[in-house]
C-alpha cells in the first residue's frame, strides 16, 4: 500500500506538473489514502524547518543553496506549497518505492499558523523562526496569536534557531538547552527611537511591563531588555558583526565577509539565519561564506523591466504587511533616484478575497516624502483607499495620482517622465502590471 | 469652538490601524470649523476622561484587552456615570467587551449585562451590517476569537458574513462593535453621525456642513458592491 501512495504521488505530480496545477494536491490525496503515511517512510535525520512572518521563502532557498553547494542531496518544498500537503508531495516525491527518502537533508518551509499539523508527521531536528511580526491578519488574526501557534508545536527534543533582536519569537528560547541565537550588533544605521507606523514590542511580549530598547533595527527589531521579567536580547551565536548597506557588505562572527546582491538589513538576516543553519549542519564558515557570496536569489521578489527607454523594478511586497512595504519604501529612497513610484492594491490575496484594506495604516508611507519622489500612482480597485492614507501623510498632494483602471494606469506610467519607475505591489497584482507593458 | 478627543490606549490598543479613526474624525471636524485637540493616553496614566468631548479605543491582542483591563477599572465608576450623561464614546474590536460583567474567567467593568469570552477559534471575516441609527449598510472586517452571551442594546444586526445575528452595543451615545480598523473611513456615514453628535452636545444650533469626500464615499460603494456580489454567491472565505 505505502509503495503505491507514493507511486500515486508521483504520478498525480507529473501530471500537475504539465498542467501547471498547484503542488499540493498529489500530497492532499496521498494523506486520504493513508493519514499516516508520512509516519512510515524512512526521513533523513537532519530535517530543517522554516517558519515565522516574513523571509521563509529566501532563508529556505539560501539554505538549499548553501548546502547543495556543499556537497548534499537536498529535498525542499516550493514556494507556497509550506502546508501539510505540499510538504506531503515533496516528502513523497523524494521517496523511491520502498519508502526511503534518498536526501541527506530536507529543508522545509513552512506555513506559521498551520505548523502543528505539518510537525505531528514530520519531525524537525530543527527549527527556525525567522520573525514574528503583523503579517496576513485577515488569517492570522496578529502575532501573538501566532507566537502561540508555533509554541504549540514546539517540543523539548528540537533544536531551535532563533532571532535574539525579536523581543517575541526570541520568548520560545526561554530556559532551553537546544537553542541557537542569531543576531545583528549596533550600527549606524540603528535609531534609538521606533521610526515605524507602530510598536507591537512597547510593552515586554512576556510580562507587559514596558520595554527598554538600546536601539532599533527597524519595527521591533534590535536590542532589547525588561526590568521587570529580565526578558532581553541573548547573546547571539551567529552574529552580523559588521553591516554596510552602501557596498552591501556584512561581516559574520567578525571573520566571514559576505558580499549582498541585495542590500538591505531584511537581507541580511535571511543570509545570516542560512549561515547559523548551515554551521550546525556541518559546513565549515569559509564554505558558508563563498556559496552566500554575491548570491541572486531565485524567487524574483525583485525584478526590474525596460518601460519606455525608462528602467523599472518591480518590488514583490506582501499586501497585509508593513514590514515588507516598509522595505521597498525605503529600498526606493535609498536608491535615490529621481523616480515614478506606482502602488497597485488590487486584489488583497491571491489565495482569498478580502476587502479589509485596515494594513495601509500600518504601512510608514511617510517614508517616500523624500526629493528623489517626483510622482506617485496609487492604483487597483482599493487605489480610494491608498489615496485617503496617503491624505494623511506629508507628500505634497500635487504628485499624487490615482487611477481604478489598471490600463490607464499603465498609460500613466508610460507617459511619466522620471528616467526611474518603481512598482509596490503583491504576487496577487503584480502580473497585472507586468503583462500590460 | 474647541472639541477634545481622547484616543485611549492609543498604543497597546492599535492593532489594525484604528489611528486611522481618530484622524479622520479631526480632519472632518476641522471641516466643520472647530479646533480640535487630541489626547493620547495609556497604561498607568491619568485619564481625565471627563474633560473630553469623545472618547475612543481600538482593538488589541487578547493579552493586551485583559491588561487595559486591569487598568481602566478604576475608572469603572466614572465611566458608568459618562455613559448614563450621554458622553459620546467609541469602541471597536475586542476593546468594548470589558464593559460587560465578566470577560473569560475575570470580573469586566460591569457596566452592562453581558459576558465575553475567548473561545479557540478565530472568526476573520468580511461583514455587512445594518442598524436602525442609519439609512445606509455598515461594511467592515470582524477578527476575533470571542464569544458574547447576554447581550442587549445591540448595534447591528449582521446581513451577512458570521453567524451571529446581533452585533455590538449602542447604548445613549456609546457605541461598540467587533468591526477592526479604520471603521469610520470605510462608513462615511457611521462618521457622520458621530459627528453631529458630538457637534450638537457642543452647539444645540450645530448643522452639518456639506462636504463631499470623493475618496471616502467611492471607496465605500465599491467594497460594499463588492460584498453584496459575494454575498449574493455565499462565498465566505
Amino acid at each position: 500500500m505505502k509503495s503505491l501512495i507514493i507511486l500515486i504521488n508521483k504520478i498525480i505530480y507529473i501530471i500537475g506538473k504539465c498542467v501547471k496545477k498547484g503542488s499540493s494536491l498529489p500530497g492532499k490525496i496521498a494523506l486520504k489514502l493513508d493519514k499516516n503515511i508520512l509516519n512510515k517512510v524512512k526521513l533523513p535525520e537532519n530535517i530543517i524547518m522554516v517558519t515565522g512572518s516574513n523571509g521563509k521563502t529566501s532563508t529556505t532557498e539560501l539554505i538549499c543553496r548553501v548546502l547543495k553547494e556543499n556537497g548534499y542531496n537536498v529535498g525542499t518544498n516550493k514556494e507556497g506549497s509550506n502546508q501539510t500537503e505540499g510538504v506531503t508531495t515533496m516528502i513523497l516525491n523524494a521517496c523511491n518505492l520502498r519508502g526511503q527518502v534518498k536526501k541527506d537533508v530536507l529543508v522545509i518551509e513552512s506555513d506559521e499558523r498551520y505548523l502543528k499539523n505539518t510537525t505531528k508527521y514530520i519531525k524537525p531536528k530543527y527549527l527556525v523562526v525567522t520573525n514574528l511580526y503583523r503579517d496576513q491578519m485577515t488569517r492570522n488574526g496578529h502575532p501573538e496569536f501566532i507566537y502561540d501557534k508555533i509554541k504549540e508545536a514546539i517540543t523539548d527534543d528540537i533544536h531551535l534557531i532563533l532571532n535574539s533582536n525579536d523581543p517575541l519569537s526570541s520568548l520560545y528560547g526561554y530556559k532551553r538547552d537546544k537553542v541557537t541565537y542569531f543576531g545583528i550588533e549596533k550600527n549606524e544605521l540603528d535609531t534609538t527611537e521606533n521610526t515605524s507606523v507602530y510598536n507591537d514590542c512597547k510593552y515586554c511580549p512576556n510580562c507587559k511591563n514596558i520595554l527598554e530598547y538600546e536601539y532599533y533595527h527597524f519595527g521591533h527589531i534590535g536590542k532589547f531588555e525588561c526590568e521587570k521579567c529580565g526578558h532581553k536580547t541573548q547573546e547571539s551565536d551567529y552574529t552580523i558583526t559588521n553591516i554596510d548597506l552602501q557596498t552591501g557588505k556584512i561581516v559574520i562572527n567578525s571573520q566571514y565577509q559576505i558580499e549582498m546582491n541585495l542590500k538591505s538589513t531584511y537581507n541580511a538576516y535571511n543570509l545570516l539565519t542560512s549561515f547559523a543553519v548551515a554551521s550546525l549542519i556541518g559546513v565549515k564558515g569559509e564554505n558558508i561564506a563563498k556559496s552566500l557570496n554575491d548570491y541572486v536569489l531565485q524567487n524574483d521578489r525583485v525584478q526590474t523591466f525596460e518601460l519606455n527607454n525608462k528602467e523599472g523594478m518591480l518590488l514583490t511586497s506582501k499586501h497585509e504587511n508593513s514590514i515588507s512595504y516598509d522595505q521597498s519604501l525605503q529600498y526606493i529612497v535609498k536608491e535615490n533616484k529621481p523616480c515614478t513610484v506606482v502602488i497597485i492594491v488590487d486584489a488583497v490575496s491571491r489565495k482569498y478575497f478580502t476587502s479589509e484594506t485596515s494594513w495601509l495604516w500600518d504601512i510608514d508611507f511617510e517614508l517616500l516624502n523624500a526629493k528623489c519622489v517626483k510622482k506617485i500612482i496609487l492604483a487597483g480597485k482599493y487605489a480610494h483607499d491608498l489615496a485617503i492614507r496617503f491624505k494623511y501623510t506629508d507628500i505634497d498632494k500635487s504628485i499624487i495620482e490615482k487611477e481604478l483602471d489598471l490600463d490607464k494606469m499603465m498609460e500613466k506610467v508610460k507617459q511619466t517622465s522620471e528616467k526611474n519607475i518603481y512598482v509596490v505591489t503583491c504576487f496577487s497584482d503584480r502580473m497585472k502590471f507586468m503583462d500590460r507593458r | 469652538m474647541e472639541i477634545k478627543l481622547l484616543h485611549l490606549y492609543y498604543d497597546i490598543m492599535n492593532l489594525y490601524g484604528e489611528y486611522g479613526n481618530i484622524k479622520i474624525l479631526e480632519e472632518h471636524l476641522k471641516d466643520q470649523g472647530y479646533t480640535v485637540i487630541v489626547d493620547k493616553k495609556t497604561l498607568g496614566e491619568e485619564k481625565n476622561l471627563e474633560e473630553y468631548d469623545f472618547i475612543y479605543m481600538g482593538c488589541g491582542t487578547e493579552r493586551n484587552q485583559m491588561c487595559i483591563m486591569q487598568d481602566f477599572k478604576k475608572e469603572k465608576e466614572k465611566l458608568s456615570k459618562l455613559i448614563e450623561q450621554e458622553k459620546n464614546i467609541m469602541l471597536t474590536g475586542n476593546s468594548y467587551e470589558i464593559l460587560g460583567k465578566k470577560l473569560n474567567r475575570e470580573d469586566a467593568l460591569g457596566i452592562f449585562n453581558f459576558e465575553a469570552k475567548n473561545t479557540q477559534k478565530r472568526t476573520t471575516e468580511d461583514v455587512i451590517c445594518t442598524s436602525n441609527l442609519l439609512k445606509n449598510k455598515v461594511v467592515g472586517f470582524i477578527n476575533n476569537m470571542s464569544e458574547i452571551t447576554n447581550l442587549e442594546n445591540s448595534l447591528f444586526d449582521i446581513e451577512w458574513g458570521i453567524e451571529d445575528k446581533k452585533e455590538g452595543i449602542s447604548y445613549k451615545n456609546l457605541i461598540g462593535t467587533h468591526i477592526i480598523g479604520p471603521i469610520l473611513i470605510r462608513n462615511p456615514e457611521l462618521l457622520k453621525l458621530l459627528i453631529n453628535r458630538i457637534c450638537t452636545q457642543k452647539d444645540e444650533n450645530f448643522k452639518y456642513k456639506d462636504i463631499t469626500y470623493e475618496d471616502e464615499e467611492e471607496g465605500y460603494e465599491l467594497v460594499l458592491k463588492e460584498l453584496e456580489t459575494r454575498k449574493n454567491k455565499n462565498d465566505r472565505r
